[in-house]
């Protein structure tokens, strides 16, 4: 096989084909000569038998060069590439030589005339000439690329990058695009000289060291598995560069196996690739694109539940959006969910049995071509517990599977109640018509019954306008933070004198201690500074409307230093703390400097403020009250949905501390779990999607468990085309192939010398002997008598 | 075409020169046409007119410079027996020029006009005839003045055209005439050599003395042509395709063997030849032949 390639092999085909272009020309339209009336023929006659044949030559001669001339420009457009070896650069030089000798020996012929043998003798020795200045390039760029210079046989340093995100798993033609990567791959495996080290890298990352080692390294290859949470490609190929580079071998290069999906041109993190820039461009790339154009899929969109968290009774929607790569068509959507049984999980006879998916609800969705739809599921009437369940897509075969099915884990609790305390009677009320809107169980206590009451019941208490308080009743209230529980500080004018109020029992609980009151000069605003803050995270979509000036506050109370674990939620337009929020424990403890829901009408008192009057137009402050009592009586983790690589934290109110689980996992293996000194469970990479199981080992506890999705971008089917990938590595030196013999015909390559520069160099010199050949040839010049008139055509 | 063309004032100038030079032309050309062992041929004194620069110094009169003092070269009037032929070739052939200029059938015109003049002014009876492949038209032998107007105006008339079969013409030519002549050819000889040659011994050996002007365009001598072209015979209209540029050399050495083989074969039979190109001027040509036949004589 010649040591020679062509990468565009169309052209060569096609150049070869218009060389049939100037034979036809030359049979069919030979161009007339010049036609003249002569009496003195009979001078020419006699010359004129021996010279016919010898013209007839000429005539094909210079056809040939004129072949010769376009066959190397098409061999030219179809960009030879000449490996390089020693065979190889051979080979090279000898057809520049032959090519050479052969234009100056047809441009000499063609000058056989007058001179004959000189002029074949300078005619060959000038292309020879030029055939040695063209190898001396040839030659002396090489070794000046060095690189580029290497013989095919030399050991590479090679780093297999295969993507193999969750959308790798698109079939087709009964293959996945990761069996088409692994097999190519092993292909690739096959043709590196010996000695070369390989390593490879997949979407979790890197999978061992560099190996010289082709058994194990194929082995690895082999074993390759779809990554639940995939890495973005610039990531693998960055890790790729990093492995290479590392090697002592000189001659590096990197390929990178990918359907190009979404994951392939993530450009999240521009700084990544700062660090491999220069590297990237000593090495070579090559691109194998394992991915198909048409592909035909029905997607689901990971679920989304609103609300995330509902107490019993309460309804859910379960959203989900369905996307349609392909034609338009009818696809069946069924939620499932779990029939709970106190039993299950369990392990029979070591399988392991889980409750059984009942369908709850089945739609038919209406796809456009290419388009997508949203479908809303409803649960209601769930009782406490987690519940798991499923939105699938029914007798449905698509190119991938792994996203025609989608878990949710919903978390459905008992209704939360509030004990409320108020001394201000107004405020008491307005507080307790307020909650039990919201939702919320409220019972009301004197004061006097604080010290008393049992507390176990209660997810949250609401401290209105508090007087300085025993410490009995401080400390009592601590230990119903620090199980968990909630409570909300609303300080007013009763909380004096400040320093008696705020005594050390008080400040082991409260955020900050009271200085004083600040009477405003003008009226105040709140103003929240911390929209991270999950009471607060609802402000941030209306900031620009909510008219926190409507509620103007005159005084509030001057808090000192910071207490341990506290921070400023929100502040009042003159940068004072207005809502602080303080961790002890497993819960949390939210102090107002201002009270709620003030008596306009107490006579005694300035009004501190306008705020919770119970008036209709007192949405923000009716919002802002909610959600704080939301965030104290949830303060454990709700979260019960989770993305494949993220770190899983579960935790409940009143979890008994170092409890030991049993968890089951969606591939029904199980394993024990022992929990945090809080009582929660925390896991730290969780990849594989589908259903986990938590069972505690307590008897009469609650089941809980959690549910792990692939994420959207791991199986999103959209491509991007490789120059955009390149440009997005800015890639120096790559080539792309689609299909094995490519690159077969790449990998063989490597490192090869595009013939380019001499070429064109012998096409100019062709060129130029066609050009005095054909001007020698057809001449029409006066040699002394200068006028050409009188000459017919 | 007319007359005057022929004899323009450059060209009688040179012609009169040539008959103030009598005793030149007498002892020279035509004594040297006539050849020293024919009769009756004799030159006469005219009158003396001034020496003028150019003028040969030994026909100056001494005998007048005695009484005078004064330069006077003699002139002679030639008188003559002599019988002369000029030949014009007409055929198509003879019309080609490649500067579109001067064919080589004006040019024998030209030089058929100059030489009638000149033997007219020495009283010398000339005819003319034309030829193609036979002889076309013929004017019979006159030496008074106006004969001259006769033959210029036939010369002026004719056309060349038709194929040229010198041979057969010289052989017809030499049948006509009855006493000893002087035959003056012109014609480009674009025909089989020895059948010509073979006339010109047959007119020769009848006792005729034969000048043969070989009148061929500047192109026929030096083919100045390149590249590949296609040449029509103009009297055969055969074509022949040829690359020019290598067929040069070969083309002039085939032109300087036929000319030389005529100029030997010529020698040998006793004909004058002269070898003539359309880029020579004839008055000129003419000239150099007279001078090299003086220096024979």
């Amino acid at each position: 096989m010649l040591p020679v390639e062509f990468l565009h092999q169309t052209l060569l085909i096609a150049g070869g084909l218009a060389l049939s272009i100037p034979v036809a020309l030359h049979l069919l339209t030979r161009r007339k000569p010049l036609r003249m009336r002569f009496p003195a023929v009979r001078f020419l006659q006699q010359k004129q038998a021996q010279t016919h044949r010898q013209l007839q030559i000429r005539h094909w001669l210079l056809l040939m060069l004129r072949c010769l001339l376009l066959g190397l420009l098409a061999l030219l457009l179809s960009r030879p590439r000449v490996a390089t070896s020693a065979s190889g650069i051979s080979f090279l030089v000898l057809v520049v030589v032959c090519l050479c000798v052969a234009a100056g020996g047809l441009a000499a012929l063609l000058l056989w005339g007058e001179r004959q043998g000189r002029a074949l003798t300078i005619g060959t020795i000038a292309m020879l000439g030029v055939a040695v200045l063209i190898t001396g390039l040839v030659y002396g760029f090489g070794s000046q690329r060095g690189a580029l210079w290497r013989d095919e046989e030399e050991p590479v340093a090679a780093a297999i990058v295969v993507d193999t995100a969750p959308y790798m798993d698109y079939l087709h033609a009964s293959e996945t695009r990761l069996q088409l990567a692994q097999k190519m791959a092993a292909e690739l495996l096959s043709q590196f000289p010996a000695g070369s080290e390989i390593g490879i890298v997949d979407s979790h990352g890197p999978v061992g060291l560099l190996s010289p080692e082709k058994g194990s390294v194929e082995r690895t290859l082999k074993g390759l598995r779809l990554a639940h949470f995939a890495r973005p490609v610039r990531e693998l190929v960055k890790h790729g560069i990093t492995m290479v580079t590392s090697s002592q071998l000189s001659a590096k290069e990197l390929y990178l196996f990918s359907d190009l999906g979404s994951l392939a041109w993530d450009q999240t993190n521009p700084q990544l690739w700062d660090s491999v820039r220069e590297e990237s461009r000593s090495l070579s790339i090559q691109v194998l694109d394992v991915g198909i154009q048409e592909r035909v899929n029905v997607a689901l969109n990971p679920v989304r539940l609103v609300p995330e968290v509902v107490s019993a009774g309460q309804t859910v929607q379960v959203v989900v959006d369905v996307e349609q790569l392909g034609p338009a068509r009818d696809v069946q959507l069924e939620l499932a969910l779990e029939q709970p049984q106190a039993d299950l999980p369990v392990v029979i006879d070591g399988q392991v049995r889980v409750p059984t998916l009942i369908g709850r609800d089945l739609r038919t969705v209406s796809l456009d071509a290419n388009g997508s739809s949203t479908v809303s599921f409803e649960l209601k009437g769930l009782p406490q517990g987690t519940h798991h369940g499923v939105v699938r897509l029914r007798d449905l075969e698509d190119g991938l599977a792994g996203d025609n099915l989608r878990y949710f884990s919903l978390l459905v609790r008992n209704n939360r109640r509030i004990l409320l305390v108020s001394w201000d009677v107004a405020a008491r009320d307005t507080m307790d018509r307020l909650l039990l809107a919201a939702g919320f169980g409220c019972d009301v206590v004197d004061a006097a019954q604080l010290e008393s009451v049992d507390d176990s019941s209660y997810d949250a208490m609401c401290w209105i306008d508090p007087p300085p308080l025993p410490p009995a009743v401080w400390r009592k209230a601590t230990k119903f933070v620090e199980r968990g529980g909630g409570i909300l500080i609303a300080l007013g004018p009763r909380a004096r004198p400040p320093e008696q109020f705020s005594s050390q029992a008080a400040l082991a609980l409260t955020p900050a201690a009271n200085v004083r009151v600040w009477n405003a000069v003008d009226p105040l605003a709140l103003q929240v500074t911390d929209v991270s803050h999950r009471a607060l995270a609802w402000v941030e979509p209306h900031r620009s409307v909510i008219p926190w000036s409507a509620f103007p506050v005159f005084q509030h109370w001057y808090v000192g230093s910071l207490q341990p674990d506290s921070q400023i939620v929100a502040t009042y337009n003159q940068g004072q703390p207005a809502i602080l929020d303080r961790a002890v424990g497993k819960g949390h403890v939210v102090m107002l400097t201002t009270p709620l829901g003030q008596s306009q009408h107490d006579r005694t008192e300035i009004a501190w403020n306008r705020l919770l009057l119970g008036e209709n137009d007192d949405w923000p402050t009716f919002t802002l009250v909610v959600e704080l009592f939301e965030y104290l009586t949830d303060s454990t983790s709700n979260q019960s949905n989770f993305m494949a690589g993220e770190s899983v934290r579960l935790a409940w109110k009143n979890a008994p501390e170092s409890a030991v689980y049993q968890l089951f996992t969606p591939d029904d293996t199980w394993q024990s779990l022992t929990a945090e000194n809080d009582g929660s469970v925390r896991l730290p990479f969780v990849e594989v999607p589908g259903v986990y199981r938590l069972k505690s080992l307590l008897p009469d506890s609650s089941h809980h468990g959690f549910s792990i999705n692939l994420s959207g971008p791991a199986t999103q089917l959209a491509r991007s085309e490789p120059e955009e990938l390149v440009d997005g590595l800015q890639l120096a030196d790559w080539q792309f192939s689609r299909a094995i013999p490519e690159l077969r015909r790449n990998v063989r390559l490597r490192g090869s010398y595009e013939a380019y520069a001499p070429l064109l160099v012998l096409l100019a010199v062709v060129l130029a002997c066609e050009h005095v050949a054909a001007n020698r040839f057809y001449a029409v010049r006066g040699e002394s008598l200068g006028s050409s008139e009188g000459i017919s055509l | 075409m007319s007359v005057e063309r022929y004899l323009k004032p450059e060209v009688v100038r040179q012609i009169a020169r040539l008959d103030l030079r009598a005793k030149f032309l007498v002892k020279g050309f035509l004594h040297g046409l006539h050849a020293s062992p024919f009769h009756g041929f004799s030159v006469e004194f005219s009158e003396h007119r001034r020496y003028a620069p150019g003028d040969d110094p030994h026909d100056i009169d001494w005998t007048v410079f005695a009484k005078t003092e004064k330069y006077y070269v003699k002139k002679f009037e030639a008188e003559t027996n002599m019988t002369g032929y000029i030949a014009v070739d007409k055929s198509e052939s003879m019309a080609y020029t490649y500067r579109q200029d001067f064919s080589k059938f004006q040019y024998a015109i030209s030089l058929a006009a100059a030489l009638t003049y000149l033997m007219i002014g020495q009283q010398d009876p000339v005819g003319l005839v034309t030829f193609d492949d036979r002889i076309r038209q013929s004017l019979p032998p006159r030496s008074k003045r106006t004969h001259l107007g006769h033959v210029l105006t036939l010369l002026a008339r004719l056309q060349p055209a038709g194929r040229t079969d010198v041979a057969y013409c010289i052989n017809q030519l030499a049948a006509m005439l009855k006493h000893h002549s002087l035959v003056i050819f012109m014609t480009d000889l674009l025909a089989d050599p020895q059948p010509i040659l073979s006339a010109l011994r047959r007119l020769r050996h009848g006792g005729h003395d034969v000048i043969l002007f070989h009148i061929l365009d500047e192109a026929e001598v030096y083919f100045p042509f390149d590249g590949q072209m296609e040449f029509e015979d103009s009297e055969t209209g055969e074509r022949l395709e040829v690359d020019s540029s290598g067929y040069r050399t070969s083309y002039r050495d085939q032109v300087s063997a036929f000319r030389d083989d005529y100029q030997k074969e010529c020698l040998q039979v006793g004909v004058d030849y002269v070898p003539l190109d359309t880029s020579m001027a004839f008055d000129k040509a003419l000239l150099e032949y007279l001078h090299s036949r003086q220096s024979r004589f």
